[in-house]
């Protein structure tokens, strides 16, 4: 009888660590980053022969991937690219941008160290972390939980391990 | 009468419970008053070097050490940096600290602080000899830490993350030289820091801080050579008061490259370390006479 | 009298609550403390707490476990006076803490991040043990007050007293641990822990000495106690004096010399000087706690005076509180003669204690091997210390659990089962997550690439702002030019030449026909290099 009780007891324990544990969890953040200028990375990417970095300017070689600055849209964009009914609204939104229109926040603290190219350096691919160019249009942001970050120093997401001290990332 | 005296006991337990969650509130978050390089007031900095420097705080013990070497907690690592001070040439100016306190951010302390003795200089002057973090290969400080925010790094600096500390101060209760510095201040409130390098971020009050061997430039370095496929021995990096130093006493290199600016300046050099953390196999040393 | 006393202590708790709000808010720089001293009154009184919180459990679990009939008399005032004290000693290390608020860092349970507590820090050995001390001695006191209606209870008295015997021995060497493994020559010392056990005795001593003498009760053993406590006292004062050089006449004079008074029969039969010359040696435990933490005294601040203050109100109303409390139970707290309470009509059946051990045992064999499991670095002898904490604790929740049971009926039963699984469960999982860090300073803003002031490699240069519509080779990106643009000019080595540097990277900074100026986006020097870089990627002699 009391038995039951105890046991009944920890049965709840266990349910509850798993349901908290899965609440408590953060989810994954999905924001697309500026609403004003109707940009979709599917329609810029490897179809029409462009590669991240031409945009992202750090992308493969440096600390911060960066985001384009109105002028580098512009060095396609000045010239009507097609004849598409939306790309009259797209000029005008342009138009309107400010200089540096996908200002954000940085996603690490800043005693943490990030190097994006150390990272493709390693062989992991822009979509390992981003997602492909749907999910990111969708708005979805690269996993920076520090036990995603640490699942995967320590081998366990497929890639080659990597240092897991402290002073490696913080300082 | 029975009532009331229960409303009063309930309206004490509320208001402690009150005024305890109110001290809980973190000033902090608020937005403070941090400068930045180009607004920043440097002479205010030097003013507290000298300051700090006029205190003449007693003189450390030396005792010859032999020269550091791989560290027994990590077999297989390449590198480990470290530092020699010269004690032949050093000229006791000071001007280490203040190139420290601009690399590392290191705030000011207010009026109040300063008459208590809470420096937060990461390198003080002890009888006119600069003294700092030995990094100790086995350093006691880190073995008390209860959250592991001390904790060894395998490249020589005994690191410290500030995102960890509770700010129990037990490392510092620990560490033999003294060369711990606790913020007591919140100094960003206080506007008593600045934002001089970029790279370094700002302690909260709260944290336990000391001298990092200039990680932030140890890991850009290994970033960059790593970038291009090298092996990475940080061959031209150098500690902030290293490269400001005028008398070139403060040498910082690799111990275990034997081609190491740090490795040709020991060579027939009397090699000593605070007698206080010799035992803990500390890689920052002094230089004394030849051997 | 109590509600004298339960009056006061609430009075200063007005005060202490303001202390303790200046405490938090301007954090330890609002105590004596500096570069050189970390550790200050906070640590001290935590200390002198704890230990006035030891001999409660002296007088209540050990001579109980022990059967020494005397201490039954005292038994309740000490049980609740332990359970006073505890939290008193408690709030100390918490504020004393940099961040308070990151006290749950100290649980040592994994957490997603795999970070783990230090296993090897004493900080963490007294985190867990006095957790377990005090919710022991919260149920142990629970026990008592409900034996005296219910007389089964009394058999869960002993074997719980077993359990609480070796504990509070545990927590008072982990608390002079905190000294011992330190590198600072002042607190070594293999005597400490037995010096730190032997002065915890002799506070709690004079302070069950004056609570008995509130109760209207003069028990002559604690007198004699008090008496032995100084002589045995005296050795470690001599020793500290003879090896470290430690000299404290205010410690010898209150917590010797005075309470030798108790020698003579007029002040022993007196009520006020037994209560000042047990006063007297709390005061000096106090004072050698203060010295033992802080051998360099520092300018004290009013917060530093302020802890006396909190000590003493949280004390007083959570003592004088639970002890009106009982008496309104129709408990008595302290009898003159032995009731029922003290006689169990049968013992707890062996078996449930060993189960109730056994499974302490195995519940920390589970904890310390998935602990080691995930921090193989740590040396198994570092678990000792937390082990035996841990299999108290379970033993005593356990027992506590088949006392509890038989309380109330089985739906109840099953619902704080599931109640209390929740709870646990929830809180578990709470550490394990961890909450966000919060951060010092705003986070950087990432915007475009701005241009740095060391002009930046060519080539890569080339392939981020210059291959989407020249190609990664010069050989021009097809895909992309087609599509959308005129071609741009092939390169030609001969072509190259005939413009010349200079006037390339003109083109490159202010743009002409379709190409875009760069100007703000690339230096100078940066144009120049890309125009070498042209001429290297058309190839040929130059």
């Amino acid at each position: 009888m009391k038995g039951f009780a105890v046991i009944g007891g920890i049965a709840c324990f266990v349910v509850a660590l798993i349901v908290a544990d899965f609440l408590f969890t953060p989810a994954e953040e999905y924001s697309p980053v500026n609403r004003d200028i109707p940009f979709s990375h599917a329609l810029h990417g490897a179809n029409i022969g462009l590669d991240c970095t031409h945009c992202h300017s750090g992308a493969r070689s440096g600390s911060s991937a960066f985001f384009p600055s109105k002028a580098d849209c512009m060095d396609c964009h000045r010239l009507p690219l097609t004849e598409k009914p939306g790309i009259a609204k797209l000029d005008s939104a342009l138009r309107k941008a400010g200089g540096e229109p996908w200002r954000i926040e940085s996603a690490f603290p800043s005693d943490v160290v990030f190097h994006h190219g150390i990272h493709v350096h390693a062989g992991i691919s822009c979509e390992s972390c981003h997602g492909s160019p749907e999910e990111i249009d969708r708005g979805r942001h690269a996993p920076v939980r520090m036990e995603d970050c640490l699942a995967c120093h320590r081998g366990e997401r497929g890639f080659p391990k990597a240092g897991t001290d402290c002073a490696r990332c913080h300082r | 009468m029975d009532e009331s005296r229960r409303n009063f006991v309930k309206l004490m337990g509320l208001l402690f419970g009150g005024l305890a969650l109110g001290g809980c509130r973190r000033t902090e978050l608020a937005p403070g008053n941090v400068a930045t390089a180009e607004n920043a007031d440097v002479a205010l900095w030097k003013a507290e070097v000298r300051e700090a420097m006029g205190r003449s705080l007693p003189a450390e013990d030396f005792v010859p050490v032999a020269v550091p070497g791989a560290r027994a907690k990590f077999p297989g690592e390449k590198n480990r940096f470290g530092m020699a001070i010269d004690l032949d040439l050093c000229n006791h100016c000071g001007e280490c600290i203040l190139a420290c306190m601009l690399e590392n951010n290191i705030p000011r302390v207010s009026a109040d602080g300063a008459s208590k003795g809470r420096y937060m200089h990461w390198i003080e002057m002890r009888g006119g000899i600069p003294v700092m973090c030995s990094q100790c290969g086995d350093a006691p400080c880190e073995r008390v830490c209860p959250t592991g925010a001390a904790v060894a790094s395998p490249d020589g600096p005994s690191a410290m993350v500030y995102s960890r500390c509770i700010g129990s101060r037990f490392c510092a209760a620990n560490c033999p030289s003294r060369t711990r510095k606790f913020n007591y201040e919140d100094s960003r409130a206080l506007g008593l820091a600045a934002k001089f390098n970029p790279e370094v971020p700002l302690r909260e009050r709260g944290v336990m801080e000391k001298c990092s061997l200039c990680v932030q430039r140890l890991q850009n370095d290994r970033l960059r050579v790593r970038m291009t496929g090298g092996d990475w021995r940080g061959k031209t990096v150098q500690s902030a008061c290293s490269a400001a130093c005028p008398a070139h006493a403060i040498v910082f290199g690799n111990w275990l490259d034997p081609e190491s600016p740090l490795s040709l300046a020991v060579r027939g050099r009397g090699v000593y370390a605070l007698k206080s953390v010799a035992k803990w196999d500390p890689s920052v040393v002094y230089l004394m006479g030849k051997v | 009298m109590f509600r004298a006393l339960f009056a006061i202590g609430l009075l200063l708790c007005i005060p202490a609550a303001c202390v303790l709000d200046t405490a938090l808010s301007a954090g330890p720089a609002s105590w004596a403390v500096d570069q050189s001293t970390f550790w200050g009154t906070p640590v001290s009184n935590f200390v002198f707490w704890i230990g006035l919180a030891h001999a409660g459990t002296f007088f209540s679990a050990i001579l109980c476990a022990l059967s020494v009939r005397w201490g039954r008399r005292i038994a309740f005032p000490a049980e609740i006076s332990t359970v006073a004290a505890i939290p008193v000693a408690a709030i100390f290390p918490l504020v004393h803490l940099g961040i308070p608020l990151r006290f749950y860092f100290l649980f040592p349970l994994g957490v997603v991040r795999n970070l783990y507590v230090n296993a090897e820090s004493p900080l963490v050995w007294d985190f867990v043990a006095i957790g377990a001390y005090f919710a022991l001695s919260v149920i142990f006191l629970a026990l008592h007050a409900l034996s005296v209606k219910r007389p089964e209870f009394g058999a869960y008295r002993k074997p719980f007293a077993w359990i609480l015997f070796p504990l509070v021995l545990w927590v008072h060497t982990l608390v002079s641990l905190d000294f011992a493994v330190t590198c600072q020559s002042a607190w070594h010392g293999a005597y400490l822990p037995v010096y730190f056990i032997i002065g915890a005795l002799y506070s709690g001593v004079a302070l069950v000495l004056i609570l008995c003498e509130v109760e209207h009760r003069r028990i002559r053993h604690l007198e004699e106690l008090l008496l032995t406590g100084s002589w045995i006292i005296l050795p470690f004062w001599i020793w500290e004096f003879l090896c470290k050089g430690v000299w404290n006449p205010g410690v010898l004079l209150f917590g010797f010399l005075f309470p030798q008074f108790l020698w003579i029969k007029s002040v022993r039969n007196t009520r006020l000087a037994r209560v000042a010359l047990a006063f007297s040696a709390v005061l000096a435990m106090w004072m050698e706690r203060l010295h033992f933490v802080m051998p360099r005294p520092l300018d004290w601040t009013s917060v530093d005076y302020g802890w006396l203050v909190l000590g003493a109100g949280v004390f007083l109303s959570l003592y004088f509180g639970l002890r009106l409390w009982f008496q309104k139970q129709n408990v008595p707290v302290c009898t003159p003669a032995f009731s029922a309470v003290d006689r169990p009509a049968h013992a707890l059946p062996r078996r449930s204690v060993l189960f109730a051990w056994c499974a302490g045992f195995a519940v920390t064999l589970a904890w310390v091997l998935w602990f080691k499991w995930r921090v193989p670095a740590m040396p198994w002898v570092r678990f000792i210390p937390i082990a035996f904490p841990a299999i108290a604790f379970v033993a005593g929740l356990v027992l506590s659990a088949r006392a509890f049971s038989g309380l109330v009926s089985r739906k109840v039963l099953f619902a704080v089962c599931a109640l209390l699984g929740i709870v646990a469960g929830v809180l578990c999982a709470a550490v394990y997550r961890g909450g966000d860090t919060l951060y010092v300073e705003p986070r950087a803003e990432i915007a475009s690439e701005a241009v740095p002031a060391e002009p930046r490699d060519a080539a890569l240069l080339w392939r981020t702002r210059c291959a989407a519509c020249h190609g990664e080779d010069g050989n021009r990106n097809y895909k992309f030019v087609r599509e959308f643009f005129p071609l741009p000019t092939e390169f030609s080595a001969e072509r190259l030449d005939s413009l010349g540097t200079d006037s390339l990277a003109k083109v490159i900074l202010d743009g002409r026909n379709y190409m875009s100026p760069q100007r703000g986006r690339i230096s100078e020097t940066e144009a120049h290099n890309l125009a070498v870089y042209m001429r290297f990627l058309a190839g040929g002699a130059k």
